[in-house]
């Protein structure tokens, strides 16, 4: 904006503003002042910034500081996330293990062999699994369930916290789940992929191919027709 | 030969008490000027000045002796009067009467009294102004500061600044006009009676 603001008031206006004010006791103001002043404690000296870094003073960061300034943050802010990162991934250790099978008793059924062995082959598609973590920095804690990379996470239950710095659930989980179809999801930002103990799940399934009659021996091939 | 002001602080911080007297005669009026334009009033003004000196007194150490004394000063009145016209939002209109007598010298001949009503128009139209418009008028045809130098003092922008001038400029011109006018009219109708009984 140009400095216009000089014509802007016209001179009286200006004469009166800069006129000095009547003072009929002067002397009697400024003695009031000296007064404070020597009731006052005496000023001393302080400590003051060498003349290089006195433009520090004022708060005010040049282009190129204030740039430096936003670089170091940003960096010390991917330091310190990947740190945590780093940290979190470390300390969390989840395990799997198979507490039981969901077998039916036989005597529950009520002793009809039919229906006895249609409800536990039902029921025996079901286990019985202790999932657990380790992760002592984690403040909530869920499983999930992930069995495809494309498909949903679908949320299996939320884990509560049984010792320091150990989450424990058990649930029932289909019989020829894998351990990586699960995982646990630690303050709803890092997933800890399950894995299985010993006792743990079976490993996936393989696929077995359908045997095709060229492969067969000839010694086994039998001409029906004779 | 006038002692330079960072002397004069020198002498002060080295225990001359009495040497800071030569500060306050050398900045008392014109920071009363400033004051009573600012607030209005004369009883907050004087109260704002001494508190001024006594502010600038007790963190004397914190002046560097390569900015100038007087722009060091004015910071500090500047926030002082910011202080007092807080307070004063606060309280009942003030009794504009001192603050017109102080402007507004007695006794004065003819040409001084156009002058003293002026300078008390120009109090009256000031104080309708909001308080940032009114500092940066002051500080910029009272005291003649230029534009980074009152950046320097209100800690505001100069492009705001300079608005701000401009905006109270505006409204001064308009307030100024329109008791000239009615003055003129009644000086008018006070030369010619017959007219304003026709």
């Amino acid at each position: 904006m140009a400095d216009h603001s000089a014509d802007l008031l016209p001179a009286e206006l200006t004469d009166a503003l800069r006129a000095p004010i009547a003072l009929a006791d002067r002397e009697r103001r400024l003695d009031t002042i000296m007064h404070g002043v020597r009731s006052a404690p005496a000023p001393t000296r302080a400590l003051h910034l060498p003349p290089t870094l006195r433009r520090w003073r004022r708060g005010v960061l040049s282009p190129v500081g204030g740039a430096v300034v936003a670089l170091l943050l940003f960096t010390w802010g991917g330091v310190t996330a990947l740190t945590d990162v780093l940290q979190r991934s470390s300390a969390m250790l989840a395990r799997a293990e198979v507490l039981g099978d969901t077998v039916i008793a036989r005597q529950v059924a009520g002793g009809r062999p039919l229906r006895d062995s249609m409800v536990a082959t039902l029921y025996d598609t079901m286990r019985i699994v202790r999932f657990a973590l380790r992760a002592p920095t984690a403040s909530r804690v869920a499983l999930v369930r992930t069995d495809a990379p494309t498909a949903p996470v679908v949320r299996v239950a939320t884990v509560e916290r049984a010792a320091s710095g150990l989450w424990e659930v058990r649930t029932v989980v289909p019989r020829h789940a894998v351990a990586g179809a699960f995982a646990f999801v630690v303050d709803d930002a890092h997933q800890v992929p399950v894995r299985a103990t010993s006792s743990g799940f079976v490993p996936a399934p393989r696929r077995v191919e359908p045997a095709r009659a060229t492969d067969a021996p000839a010694s086994h091939v039998t001409d029906t027709a004779l | 030969m006038t002692t330079s002001d960072a002397a004069i602080v020198r002498r002060v911080l080295a225990g001359d008490r009495e040497a800071f007297r030569l500060l306050v005669e050398r900045y008392h009026d014109d920071a009363l000027r400033f004051a009573t334009h600012l607030l209005g009033h004369a009883a907050d003004a004087e109260d704002a000045v001494q508190d001024t000196f006594l502010r600038a007194y007790r963190y004397l150490a914190s002046y560097r002796e390569q900015d100038r004394f007087r722009g060091w000063l004015w910071r500090i009145l500047v926030n002082r009067c910011r202080t007092h016209a807080a307070d004063r939002a606060r309280r009942p209109v003030p009794q504009e009467a001192d603050t017109l007598a102080a402007l507004a010298e007695p006794h004065s001949p003819e040409a001084e009294l156009d002058r003293a009503f002026l300078r008390a128009e120009l109090c009256r139209a000031l104080a309708t102004l909001p308080l940032e418009q009114r500092e940066a008028v002051v500080l910029h045809f009272t005291e003649g500061l230029s534009y980074p130098e009152m950046a320097a003092v209100t800690g505001t922008g100069v492009s705001a600044l300079k608005m701000r001038v401009h905006r109270a400029c505006e409204r001064l011109r308009t307030l100024l006009l329109r008791v000239h006018n009615e003055t003129e009219t009644r000086h008018h109708r006070a030369i010619s009676p017959e007219s304003h009984h026709g």
